[in-house]
């Protein structure tokens, strides 16, 4: 996602402005627009102390329906919590919010070495004829079984770490903060 | 002779200063651990690693019984991680799996250091920031921990005054950059935990359930009782431990080893090649290192937040006798 697309939802957050149509596009299309929205009012809730007990999975599913139901602008209310980027950032102490919000797997296989060993590997198991789609299906079965066999690992490393025997289950935010299709990327079937 | 009195105080003063300081850094890791494990509280915080911002919630309670923790995504993904007596339990409604795993034996209670700071002095520098910092408006001490090699990452801890907890804490690489940090941004100290706090608020009704346990009847092959024979760790790492394991979700049998430095660990975890799904080459999840690749009918699989180099050094020491 873009600079200018966090710097956007920045200042609509900050009550600066009101939702363009094109973003207002953007929210009801784009997952991963969608996503960011969520977040940065929920991390404005946590940092205003503001955050609710419990956050229902259905959340993304509403706002998205909001979203389709909304004709014209969607403004939030100006929260008494002022929050912008520059805010935001001395609040988590430089916390780099505006890289990326996307999301990514449990452990994100991110060489892609592996990943090209891994496609060269079953293209040569495939007959040449075999469709792209069986191909990806299963060079994504053999990653998931990869990411299940690491979640273990890192599970029983966090066990046995000196760093859970001195921050007690901290790390293990590692495996909450890393989910994968967030379902707050599901796209809003278009009305 | 006043000359050489004079010469060793000035040799000894800035000495003397020194071990107070580091007297004070080992008692500040001591309490921090303790406070980990003895506090009862529920805060909120917000974590950064791979540029990705997540705000989770954390409910710990220590009992008579031992410890039970519950942290929980604040966002849509709605993972949960329980920790009690009967181990590990991730929710993961984004994966459609509720994975369980064997918790470690309980520890002693309080908890003792794991290490002596003379040990950890050899590989890190410490430095104790005179100014207090306020964190979730706790004030707290501020601890710098340098490493002085590649192998290994700094440390920036916020610690509560008070009560010792770590509350805010920088990750930073061979580089000096800031690569995993995490903050409370609000705390409340318990008395009691009120049991429902303590409670998975996931629907796991719908979800597939993974145990640790027994190895599966097909499992190819069973591990044979190796010795592993350890050869060229970095310095500054020593073997913690060395377990045998069968995991929840591929319910093969392995062999577990712990190496670390004091402060940071590096799990090597050993498996028949006949089993799929290995990691061959190396991957990272924000801080955290892994490294794999087959040998002589084993999977080598090394994990730990230090660098890249250091997970796959720590594989390559591991060797069957």
């Amino acid at each position: 996602m873009s600079e200018k697309k966090f710097e956007a939802i920045s200042s609509i957050m900050d009550g600066e402005q009101s939702v363009s149509e094109t973003l207002y596009a953007e929210l009801k299309q784009n997952g991963e627009v969608h996503a960011c929205w969520e977040r940065y009012h929920l991390i404005r809730d946590v940092l205003g102390n503001h955050a609710p007990d419990k956050i229902s999975l259905g959340l993304a599913d509403r706002v998205a329906a909001e979203l389709a139901d909304e004709p014209t602008v969607l403004a939030p209310k100006k929260s008494h919590f002022n929050f912008n980027k520059k805010n935001l950032m001395k609040q988590v102490s430089a916390v780099a919010i505006v890289a990326s919000v996307a999301t990514v797997a449990i452990i994100s296989v991110q060489n892609t070495q592996v990943v090209r060993q891994e496609a060269y590997s079953i293209a040569k198991v495939n007959p040449p004829l075999a469709s792209s789609a069986i191909q990806q299906v299963s060079s994504g079965r053999k990653q998931q079984d990869m990411q299940s066999r690491l979640d273990g690992y890192i599970v029983n490393h966090n066990e046995y770490s000196v760093s859970s025997r001195m921050q007690g289950m901290l790390p293990y935010m590692r495996i909450i903060g890393n989910a994968q299709n967030k379902k707050s990327v599901k796209q809003p079937a278009n009305k | 002779m006043s000359n050489r009195v004079l010469a060793l105080s000035l040799f000894l003063i800035p000495l003397t200063a020194w071990s107070a300081e580091m007297a004070q850094v080992q008692k500040l890791l001591e309490n921090m651990q303790r406070a980990a494990h003895m506090q009862s509280y529920d805060g909120t915080f917000v974590y950064n690693q791979d540029s990705q911002l997540s705000a989770m919630r954390i409910i710990h309670s220590s009992e008579k019984n031992g410890e039970r923790e519950r942290l929980v995504a604040l966002d849509s993904s709605g993972r949960e991680v329980i920790r009690d007596r009967n181990g590990v339990t991730c929710y993961l409604p984004d994966r459609n799996a509720v994975v369980v795993e064997k918790g470690r034996p309980p520890i002693q209670v309080p908890p003792p250091f794991p290490d002596k700071i003379e040990h950890l002095t050899s590989v890190y520098d410490f430095k104790l920031e005179a100014e207090e910092q306020k964190v979730a408006g706790q004030l707290a001490h501020k601890l710098v921990i340098t490493p002085k090699d590649q192998y290994r990452y700094g440390h920036q801890l916020w610690v509560d005054k008070k009560t010792g907890l770590l509350l805010k804490k920088h990750l930073l690489n061979e580089q000096g950059k800031v690569i995993e940090q995490f903050m409370f941004t609000h705390i409340r100290y318990l008395k009691q935990v009120p049991d429902k706090l303590l409670q998975p608020t996931v629907d796991s009704s719908q979800l597939t359930r993974y145990e640790a346990g027994k190895p599966a009847k097909n499992s190819k092959r069973e591990m044979a009782t190796h010795i592993w024979q350890v050869k060229g760790l970095p310095p500054g790492f020593k073997r913690d431990l060395q377990r045998k394991h069968t995991m929840a979700a591929s319910k093969q049998p392995l062999d577990h080893l712990v190496f670390s430095d004091g402060l940071a660990s590096v799990s090597v975890f050993i498996e028949s090649s006949n089993a799929k799904g290995h990691l061959q080459g190396e991957t990272h999840m924000g801080a955290v290192n892994a490294h794999g690749y087959h040998a002589n009918g084993y999977h080598v699989t090394a994990v730990g937040e230090v660098p890249q180099l250091t997970v796959k050094m720590v594989s390559n020491a591991v060797m069957v006798k």
